[in-house]
């Protein structure tokens, strides 16, 4: 057979002619559409219409590329692989479902167990709650109740302790009516303000409403001070008393003077005593002889005893001698007395002396008018 | 030929008129998609269709510049492609969606001996504490 030159020419020239190389889209579109996956995306439920559209685009897109219009053809190839991959996410989403029913399953398996187990945990639960609830209400009461009792016994206690407080407190009243009976607040006012003090704090701490055995003690203590202070004023409460009456006082000087120098040297006065220190110095000398000094401390604790009489000395002198130089010598004398009883305690500011010289002797004899006479008085 | 002059007014008019519609109608479909682009957005909690709805885009914004220019016919082609994207979008999103609450499922599932073991303990627990609160209870009554 023969072929004809200008024919085989015809034929070369149409095959260099033809369609170039498919657009890179084509290509990919067919190999997704040839893929082994892609039977099991057209056998899927609903994936079978973009499935079998994406197939179409290919079609359309092949014979685009083969009209030699490669813009279109990747257009219907773009098409096409949306449309394929819709259908492959279609097909997807069937076997997700699939996988989602069979784990359903098994879950709604354990599921009547799991819920019963449930119901029972929640059934306990609740009725946890409400006996923890219970007793936590019956310990509260409890607590209330033994809070209760014990505060009674407490009070009861308290009570009891209080009367008692109250009871010694009257008592440290007497004491302290007794203490103030005899003026302890001035005979014996550490004692008694200490005492004192100690029946205020109680007091205070008892308005209070405190009530304790230290309160007590404090009490005893306060009671025991205060008869200590009695104790103490009473011999100065009976001294005050007794100076508050002076013709009393007077007679009591008297009586003591008597009983102390002898009572032939004890004159009483109207307003006192007089007493009389006779041979007291040794003529001519204004020095008290050494043997009669102790009448001169008899004197001093006379004097001292009632220390609210006034004293004045008086000094004399014997006829022997010169009446003027007497005069000075009785003088001297009374001044020696006074020192005496000063030195002696006697306070100077009571005392008062006079120079009598040689007159008014009350002695035949000389040397016992070698004397002092000591004049006691208080007015009315 | 007034008959003639007629039919060529008739189409001026057609065509003129025609023509906004046409684009008007793109506009809105537009928006639309855009809408439906952005609700895709919300519900892919997984990010699975993340590269295809920018995509998508991509391809409304390059719809709507031909359309500003005019060129109707490649706007039309990228609105098309943006019809199938979004329905590509969807049945990925959904597929995800149901894959999560299978896997959840299977979790749970896997999950039930383990739940059914630690049940049981607890309700052992709360005998054990009731049967101590009830003796408390009568103690202290």
């Amino acid at each position: 057979m023969k072929i004809d030159p200008r024919w085989l020419f015809a034929v070369l020239f149409m095959i260099a002619c033809g369609p170039g190389e498919k657009t890179t889209e084509l290509k990919e579109l067919e190999r997704i559409l040839q893929d082994p996956n892609a039977a099991a995306v057209k056998e899927a439920p609903g994936a079978s219409k973009p499935y079998r559209e994406a197939r179409q685009f290919r079609r359309l897109a092949v014979e685009a590329w083969d009209e030699g219009n490669d813009d279109l053809s990747r257009e219907y190839a773009a098409l096409g692989t949306l449309r394929y991959r819709t259908a492959e996410a279609m097909a997807d989403q069937v076997a997700a479902k699939e996988r989602l029913d069979a784990a359903n399953a098994k879950v709604s398996t354990s599921n009547p167990e799991i819920e019963a187990l449930s119901q029972e945990r929640n059934k306990l639960a609740t009725e946890v709650a409400q006996l923890t609830q219970q007793v936590e209400i019956a310990r509260n009461q409890q607590t209330a109740r033994l809070q209760q009792q014990n505060l009674s016994n407490s009070s009861q206690k308290s009570t009891d302790k209080r009367s008692a407080i109250i009871a010694k407190v009257k008592d440290a009243e007497t004491a302290q009516k007794g203490a103030e009976a005899v003026d302890a607040a001035t005979h014996a006012p550490e004692k008694y303000n200490r005492a004192l003090n100690m029946l205020k704090s109680v007091r205070s701490t008892l308005d209070q409403g405190q009530a304790s055995d230290q309160m007590l003690q404090q009490l005893s203590e306060s009671i025991t001070m205060f008869a200590s202070a009695k104790v103490e004023a009473q011999p100065l409460f009976n001294t005050a008393q007794a100076k508050s009456n002076p013709e009393e006082r007077r007679t009591q000087l008297r009586s003591a003077a008597s009983s102390k120098l002898g009572s032939e040297f004890v004159i009483s006065e109207a307003l006192g005593a007089r007493l009389i220190l006779p041979e007291l110095f040794a003529t001519g000398s204004n020095s008290i002889s050494a043997g009669r000094k102790s009448y001169v401390a008899d004197v001093a604790t006379l004097l001292s005893s009632y220390d609210e009489f006034s004293v004045f000395i008086e000094g004399y002198t014997s006829k022997v001698g010169n009446p003027t130089e007497n005069l000075g010598l009785s003088q001297n004398r009374a001044r020696a007395v006074r020192d005496a009883l000063t030195a002696a305690g006697i306070d100077s500011s009571r005392i008062e002396v006079r120079g009598y010289g040689n007159d008014r002797p009350r002695y035949p004899d000389n040397a016992r008018n070698e004397r002092v006479e000591i004049l006691v008085t208080r007015p009315n | 030929m007034m008959r003639r002059l007629f039919g060529v007014c008739t189409m001026f008019l057609a065509l003129t008129l025609a023509a906004p519609a046409y684009a008007d109608e793109n506009q809105e479909q537009i928006t639309q998609y855009r809408t439906m682009l952005s609700e895709q957005d919300a519900l892919d909690a997984k990010n699975v269709a993340q590269q295809d709805r920018q995509l998508a885009a991509k391809w409304l914004q390059e719809a709507e510049v031909l359309l500003a220019n005019g060129d109707g016919d490649a706007a039309d082609k990228r609105l098309r492609r943006v019809e199938f994207a979004i329905d590509l979008i969807r049945a990925m999103v959904a597929s995800a969606d149901i894959r999560t609450a299978a896997e959840a499922q299977e979790a749970a599932a896997f999950k039930g001996p383990e739940l059914l073991e630690q049940l049981q303990a607890e309700v052992d627990a709360l005998k054990t504490k009731r049967a101590d609160l009830q003796q408390e209870l009568r103690k202290l009554q």
